[in-house]
């Protein structure tokens, strides 16, 4: 029991424990629900598939969940900052046609590549800037987003794809290897350990923090929300495209309708991944955790041939027992 | 000029409501005003615009004798000028640890602007040791606010104030929602504030808690100052009495107008 006593020092100084001091990297993971099911998924698929647990399929996953991680990064900002963003599988898909239709515009590739990733941060920046100014809620203004970028995707070809006169530098992105890594799973790698350092490294991802938990309180410590707001929407919509360009890249064809549902594998992998829906509370790598659980779910499935269809009613379920399991443990 | 903060006829409104219409006021070096009002009597309104989270329409403010221009006025140049502010309850973000709300908005960082992890940390520390005397409690920096109670988050905030070196702490409602116990022992910071020389604006409906720590009082009523008292002229007692009387008064000569 600790004692009221002030002339103590010695007993006091004693007491001055952290109690969460303890928390290292290995106390994190393992205190993550997320990674438990990715344990438990990645011995369930080994037993009932010898497929599953070979070299090829792993770096298949790994590939695989680069889109889905890359997008939930960006995520992890809006819905740390107590927003969400429904656009993402729309953005994804406009950027993957920009991106195609500017090769085939014989734009060299360098320039393709920038101009893509800028229309994404354009269209971000549209959005924080109806959230802050209009003050619209982000589920409405991001679900407007979602239809104009999926028609604007599928007017540039008139619901076509682009596949004719692409030039071989723009596949690079999705189908070239360094060491026999996959390019998509090297910017997968980067772009978390840029993402991990902004979120608990910067000002910036102490303020989205702040923003999350208690907006006024930022407001009145001098934090300029409108701003924060409007850079985190442009960064969430630059993953995006930077997610249409792996994927168009890997395909070789733009396609008006990738990334549908997309929104939904990036925003359950967040929630695995421990950040909270009220915002305030995210880190990335619980993230790259939730992305690794939602993509194994997936592939492991297919692998066990159970069809798409069931695995879309499994993944909303996964959604709704991590939301349900975290108001449990409250 | 010998004020620490002159407002000269200040108005302010927003969108078409009108907070403040002109108020005159003064705090000077190694002083403790009292301001007293109902809600929305335009006491919050004042403070945010002495603290730089709005601007004034019209009027002048001076501050150590420095013209204030109210476009340019923020949080951040009243944090470089010594005014610091405590605000009511949600001053605090509850889902983050102490170390990071005594520096959000101004966080220690290295020459690149990234954030010093350690340094907050250990200054945190040192803040709770020192300045909180936040001993054995098991409260740390790593402590997440919502596992605070309301006296300690208020320490947080008061603490807070007091490590970045204010001349002028200004408080805004800082004893609601405590127990007696705490409220005592805010009212003893304030005394250590008029102590050390530097001045305090404190705002409470609770005349009984400001009566015994302020030099004066000044009192607000939709948007006007309506009394000004020396606390060496007045008593408690008369103080109230006067303020009940007033507003009486008020409530009466609105029923004639309606009627």
């Amino acid at each position: 029991m600790v004692s009221k006593s002030q002339n103590n020092k010695i007993e006091e100084d004693k007491d001055i424990q952290q109690p969460n001091q303890q928390k290292s990297f290995v106390y994190l993971i393992l205190n993550n629900p997320a990674f438990s099911a990715l344990i438990f998924l990645a011995i369930f698929f080994s037993i009932v598939s010898d497929r599953f647990f070979s070299v090829n399929n792993i770096i298949n996953i790994f590939t695989q969940v680069s889109i889905t991680a890359i997008i939930a990064f960006g995520m992890t900002f809006v819905i740390t900052s107590a927003n969400i963003d429904l656009s993402v599988g729309s953005v994804l898909a406009f950027a993957g046609m920009i991106f195609m239709a500017l090769s085939v515009a014989g734009i060299p590739v360098f320039f393709g590549l920038l101009i893509t990733l800028g229309i994404g941060a354009l269209i971000g920046l549209f959005d924080g800037f109806v959230v802050t100014f209009f003050k619209l809620p982000s589920f409405i203004a991001t679900l407007a987003m979602m239809t104009i970028a999926r028609g604007l995707a599928l007017l540039m070809r008139g619901g076509t794809t682009i596949s004719q006169g692409v030039q071989p530098s723009y596949y690079w992105f999705g189908q070239s290897k360094i060491a026999g890594i996959p390019f998509p799973v090297i910017a997968l790698i980067a772009i978390f350990l840029v993402m991990e350092f902004l979120m608990s490294r910067t000002t910036f991802g102490t303020y989205t923090r702040a923003i999350g938990s208690n907006p006024e309180a930022a407001r009145l410590a001098g934090i300029s929300n409108n701003r924060i707001l409007i850079i985190i929407f442009a960064i969430v919509g630059i993953c995006s495209a930077i997610a249409g360009v792996i994927t168009a890249s890997r395909l070789g064809v733009g396609s008006p309708v990738t990334g549908q549902m997309k929104e939904l594998d990036a925003i359950t992998a967040v929630i695995l991944g421990g950040t909270a829906m009220s915002g305030g509370v995210g880190t990335i790598r619980g993230t790259f955790v939730g992305a690794l659980v939602v993509t194994i779910l997936n592939n492991g499935l297919t692998i066990m041939g159970v069809s798409s269809y069931w695995q879309q009613i499994l993944l909303g379920l996964v959604l709704i027992g991590a939301l349900a399991i975290k108001k449990f443990q409250r | 000029m010998n004020n620490l903060v002159e407002m000269k006829n200040i108005h302010k409104s927003y969108d078409g409501v009108v907070a403040l219409k002109g108020i005159d006021f003064q705090i000077g070096y190694n002083e403790v005003v009292g301001v007293l009002g109902d809600n929305g009597a335009g006491k919050s309104t004042l403070i945010k615009i002495i603290s730089g989270v709005h601007s004034f329409d019209k009027g002048g403010m001076y501050i150590k004798g420095v013209k204030i221009n109210p476009k340019k006025h923020s949080v951040k140049s009243a944090h470089d000028m010594g005014i610091e502010t405590v605000y009511q309850e949600k001053a605090l973000a509850e889902k983050q640890a102490l170390w990071r709300n005594v520096f959000i908005g101004r966080q220690i960082t290295n020459k690149l602007g990234f954030l010093n992890i350690k340094k907050e940390k250990e200054e945190t520390d040192k803040i709770m040791r020192d300045l909180m005397k936040f001993r054995g409690i098991g409260v740390g920096a790593d402590s997440i606010i919502r596992t605070l109670s309301g006296g300690e988050r208020q320490g947080v905030a008061i603490s807070r104030a007091m490590y970045f070196e204010a001349d002028l702490v200004i408080l805004d409602e800082p004893t609601m929602a405590l127990s007696l116990q705490e409220v005592k022992k805010v009212l003893n910071f304030i005394q250590s504030i008029k102590e050390k020389g530097k001045s305090c604006i404190y705002i409470s409906h609770n005349i009984a808690n400001v009566y015994p720590v302020s030099d004066r009082f000044v009192a607000i009523d939709r948007g006007k100052i309506v009394g000004r008292f020396n606390r060496k002229d007045i008593s408690l007692q008369k103080l109230s009495e006067g303020l009940i009387e007033y507003t009486e008064k008020v409530t009466q000569n609105k029923q004639e107008e309606k009627g």
